[in-house]
């Protein structure tokens, strides 16, 4: 009964449908578009840490160092984006960023 | 020897090229008295080259010579070379072609006084000239396909000269449809060539004609003819287009709408005769063809009679002499076709020369009317226009072929030679030769008296008739030299010979003479009353015998109705609806498709991508 | 009795972590969403020290709970949403979620049926002693790839201003000294001369 790497790995990849479908499913909350981002990071981070414990690699912890960086700077960024955008939108509606549609 | 004969032959073909070119480049600033200077030194040069060419053949006893100028193209096994072949034949035809030109050229100083684009006339002339020796000079199908197709253009260009006028420009493009079809007659007999001789040279053409004569060709499923058969008969559909024969004849009539020098020039003596010379040239392939030698003596025949016959009932001066040239159209093609080719190219030469001279003569005459050129309208030149009188009547004279004048000569070798031909149906040619012998007299005479004597039917008190200056009255002279006496001189210097006179065949143009002057001279009423007794015979010659209307329904409206029908059913529906038009369908729909797909929901984007990295994955893993 | 303890662990942590992680997605209310993020984030950092990786488990608490959650929580609470009727239910709203999940399922079972991943598994036992201690993450982190530090440093930075330009707000109207305005000054423009008083 001891956990191997297939567990994490299939737990992870759950999280990644989850928080996928979390992305798809939003239409009107651009904020759970952004959370749904948080959650695939983890759900990567959960990957590389599994990797790294199983496969006794110090970089695989690295690595998910440098992405939480990443994800930190980018969700500020991504949430300076959305208050611009009810700003000026009065809205912050998926539906409503629709400026690229053919 | 002096100058070799490459040097001379060279001098001969390119100096009308040169005179042409800087007439038509620089004609503005020639003005017309350079545009003549130019081009008559041209065709001067070309001439007197070519009388020093014939000396070296006929008296100096020159051998004939064939040189190759350059390597035209190359194409696997073949070979294309452009040469000249010099021979008696050659250089006889070169003489003709550049002494009527030349006199022609001068004619014209007269004849296109004070028209804007004289330096364009004269250089057309020019470049006529030197197509015309390419045709005459070439030692291989290439060069004379080019020339052949050179005059034809030409032609064209100078049937279309006064291309305001609207029967002008219809005449040209008569002509020059309907030598396309002989031109398709024409290609393939050089495809011919090329596919079975495997070279478009005339000696190497020449040399394996022994034992290709026997081989055959699959035209279809369970037809097959002999290759000389196919050969000779797709060159006379060339030659029939060219020369005018009976189906292919109706662009003649239509090309007099060009300027009268052209007629003279190029719709009498040189290059409607071209057809002529060429089954000629080729006459060893004929000669292993009795089929084709029958169809060419039975059309001639016919052409020579029935184009004759209009010649009867027409009132244009020009129109009369065009349909008397058809008519002896048809007698060198008879002598082509009784296998007496030098009687034909005899005709051939002293035809160019009394026809040209008749031409010159009635454009003289429409001069002296102030382009008038219907003859109703004439009557009692000859006090007023003495010289044109002499002249034309030497030409009728001629062509009626009358002893000495030369026609007499060269037609009567043609009818003997008929008359002693074993071709099939050299016995109804020779009855259509009498018969036509007959009939160009009195269509001669006719003309002749109608137009110069009797009483003048024009005002006469409204209009100065005065005979024509010099410069087109000399050309008329000089060349009145020739139709009285190359008969004789041929015959003298044994180039050619007459057995004996036959009242046979003197007396057709005897009685037509007579005939000629009972009709118009002495009872001009009986000349009514033949028409009303012929009534039905006469609007049939009027109507040529509905060729052209033939033509109109079967070839215009058919392929009218086949432009139609590639028009509606083939363009509109199959091209432009269910090809173009459903083809932009299909990417407008595409278009559309994808712009529904594109909806700007941020959501269905994932979902799209998440199907990609699933189908790359999938394929990845299942090892696709 | 470890292994079992540590199985069950993980079973629990697992379970709580995508349960979180489902609500995020199904709750209707922002602040609920942000809030189970935080719960799935500390369940994934439970799972993180289960596998020795302890420094990383209580970075993500520290960093992502502690500044990055709070930032979304400030965030949500600042905008104030009326999401009452913006609640979307009806079946073209499951078809996508049915299809994301169809399409992970496919993929994990494909991923798994490589055996390479499979055959990984075989030498965890021997690997499990081997100690991933803090002080080997720093060596490795500052000897090995210092660039990349300094690398996310930069973009820690470009966040901040990005953040700070973005929401930054230029008043039109605000009264402001410009020094080399000042500077530039001459009589002309402060002196008007009226000559016929």
């Amino acid at each position: 009964m001891a956990i191997s790497l297939s567990h994490y790995l299939i737990l992870s990849a759950i999280l990644l449908g989850i928080s996928f479908s979390g992305i798809v499913m939003n239409r009107y909350h651009l904020i759970k578009t952004l959370m749904s981002i948080e959650l695939m990071l983890l759900a990567i981070n959960i990957n590389f840490v599994a990797f790294s414990h199983y496969m006794n690699d110090m970089t695989g912890q690295i690595c998910v160092f440098f992405i939480l960086t990443v994800a930190a700077a980018e969700s500020a960024i991504g949430l300076a984006i959305i208050v611009c955008f009810f700003k000026r939108r009065g809205s912050i509606a998926v539906t409503d960023l629709c400026e690229l549609r053919g | 020897m002096g100058l070799s004969v490459k040097i001379l032959s060279l001098m001969v073909l390119l100096a009308p090229l040169v005179g042409g070119v800087i007439s038509g480049v620089f004609g503005r600033r020639l003005r017309p008295r350079g545009a003549h200077f130019v081009t008559i030194t041209g065709v001067l040069i070309s001439f007197f080259s070519s009388l020093y060419l014939s000396y070296l053949f006929f008296f100096d006893y020159a051998v004939t010579q064939s040189f190759p100028l350059y390597l035209w193209a190359t194409s696997g096994p073949y070979h294309f070379m452009i040469g000249l072949l010099i021979d008696s034949l050659t250089v006889s035809m070169m003489l003709t072609v550049t002494f009527v030109s030349l006199f022609v050229h001068m004619y014209s100083i007269g004849y296109m006084k004070g028209d804007d684009s004289e330096p364009r006339f004269f250089s057309y002339m020019s470049l006529f000239t030197f197509a015309m020796l390419c045709l005459v000079m070439a030692d291989d199908f290439i060069l004379l396909f080019f020339g052949w197709e050179g005059v034809g253009l030409i032609s064209y260009l100078l049937i279309g000269f006064w291309y305001q006028k609207d029967a002008a420009v219809v005449g040209g493009f008569k002509a020059f449809i309907v030598n396309r079809v002989g031109d398709i007659g024409f290609l393939l007999a050089i495809a011919c060539a090329i596919i079975y001789f495997g070279s478009t040279s005339y000696t190497d053409v020449f040399a394996q004609l022994a034992y290709k004569s026997s081989e055959m060709i699959r035209l279809g499923p369970g037809l097959s003819a002999s290759l000389m058969t196919v050969m000779t008969v797709l060159l006379f559909i060339g030659a029939a287009a060219k020369s005018a024969q009976v189906p292919l004849h109706v662009w003649l009539p239509e090309s007099m709408e060009g300027p009268t020098p052209i007629s003279a020039l190029i719709h009498a003596a040189t290059m409607v005769t071209a057809g002529v010379f060429m089954l000629c040239r080729l006459s060893p392939l004929l000669d292993y063809s009795p089929i084709t030698l029958s169809i060419i003596l039975v059309i001639g025949a016919l052409t020579a009679l029935l184009m004759g016959l209009v010649a009867l009932v027409q009132c244009d001066i020009k129109r009369v002499i065009a349909y008397s040239t058809l008519s002896q159209l048809g007698y060198m093609m008879m002598g082509v076709g009784s296998m007496a080719y030098q009687t034909g190219l005899f005709h051939l030469f002293t035809h160019a020369c009394f026809k040209a001279l008749l031409f010159l003569a009635a454009g003289s005459v429409i001069i002296g009317m102030h382009h008038e050129q219907d003859m109703r309208r004439m009557g009692g030149l000859w006090k007023r226009m003495p010289i044109t009188w002499l002249t034309f009547l030497i030409g009728a004279l001629a062509l009626t072929a009358v002893p000495p004048f030369s026609g007499f000569y060269s037609k009567e070798s043609i009818i003997e030679a008929v008359h002693h031909s074993s071709v099939t149906g050299a016995s109804f040619a020779y009855v259509c030769a009498l018969i036509g012998a007959f009939v160009t007299a009195l269509y001669t005479f006719r003309a002749f008296l109608m137009t110069f004597h009797g009483q003048p039917r024009f005002d006469e008190k409204h209009q100065v008739i005065q005979e024509s200056p010099w410069v087109m009255l000399f050309p008329l002279v000089i060349l009145a030299l020739p139709s009285v006496g190359l008969g004789l001189l041929l015959v003298h210097l044994g180039v050619e010979e007459v057995s004996s006179f036959h009242l046979t065949e003197l007396s057709p143009a005897f009685i037509g003479i007579m005939c000629a002057f009972y009709f118009y001279r002495i009872h001009p009423s009986a000349a009514d009353r033949a028409k009303r007794y012929f009534g039905l015979f006469y609007q049939l010659l009027l109507g040529q015998y509905g060729f052209n209307e033939i033509n109109a329904i079967i070839f215009v409206s058919g392929i009218r109705r086949l432009g139609q029908f590639a028009y509606r059913v083939v363009d509109t529906v199959w091209i432009e609806k269910y090809t173009i038009q459903r083809i932009s369908h299909y990417f407008l729909n595409i278009s559309h498709f994808i712009r529904g797909k594109h909806s700007g929901s941020l959501g269905y984007y994932a979902l799209c991508m998440l199907g990609g990295v699933f189908i790359l994955i999938a394929s990845v893993c299942l090892g696709i | 009795m470890q292994t079992l303890l540590m199985a069950l662990i993980f079973y629990v942590f697992s379970a709580v972590l995508l349960t979180a992680g489902a609500m995020v997605t199904l709750t209707q209310r922002s602040v609920h969403a942000v809030l189970w993020l935080i719960l799935a984030f500390v369940a994934a950092s439970g799972l993180w020290i289960l596998i020795e990786a302890e420094f990383l488990g209580l970075m993500l608490i520290v960093v992502y709970v502690g500044a990055v959650m709070t930032l979304f929580l400030f965030v949500v609470m600042m905008l104030n949403l009326s999401e009452e009727n913006r609640v979307e239910r009806g079946w073209r709203h499951w078809i996508g979620f049915i299809a994301v999940f169809m399409m992970m399922a496919a993929m994990i079972i494909l991923s798994l049926s490589i055996p390479d991943i499979i055959n990984r598994d075989l030498n965890t036992e021997i690997l499990w002693a081997q100690s991933h201690d803090l002080r080997s993450l720093g060596i490795a982190l500052y000897s090995d790839y210092p660039s990349l530090v300094e690398l996310a440093a930069v973009i820690l930075l470009v966040g901040i201003v990005g953040a700070i330009y973005l929401t930054h707000e230029t008043r039109v109207h605000r009264k402001k000294q410009i020094i080399a305005e000042q500077h530039k000054v001459t009589k002309q423009d402060r002196l008007k001369i009226i000559s016929n008083l």
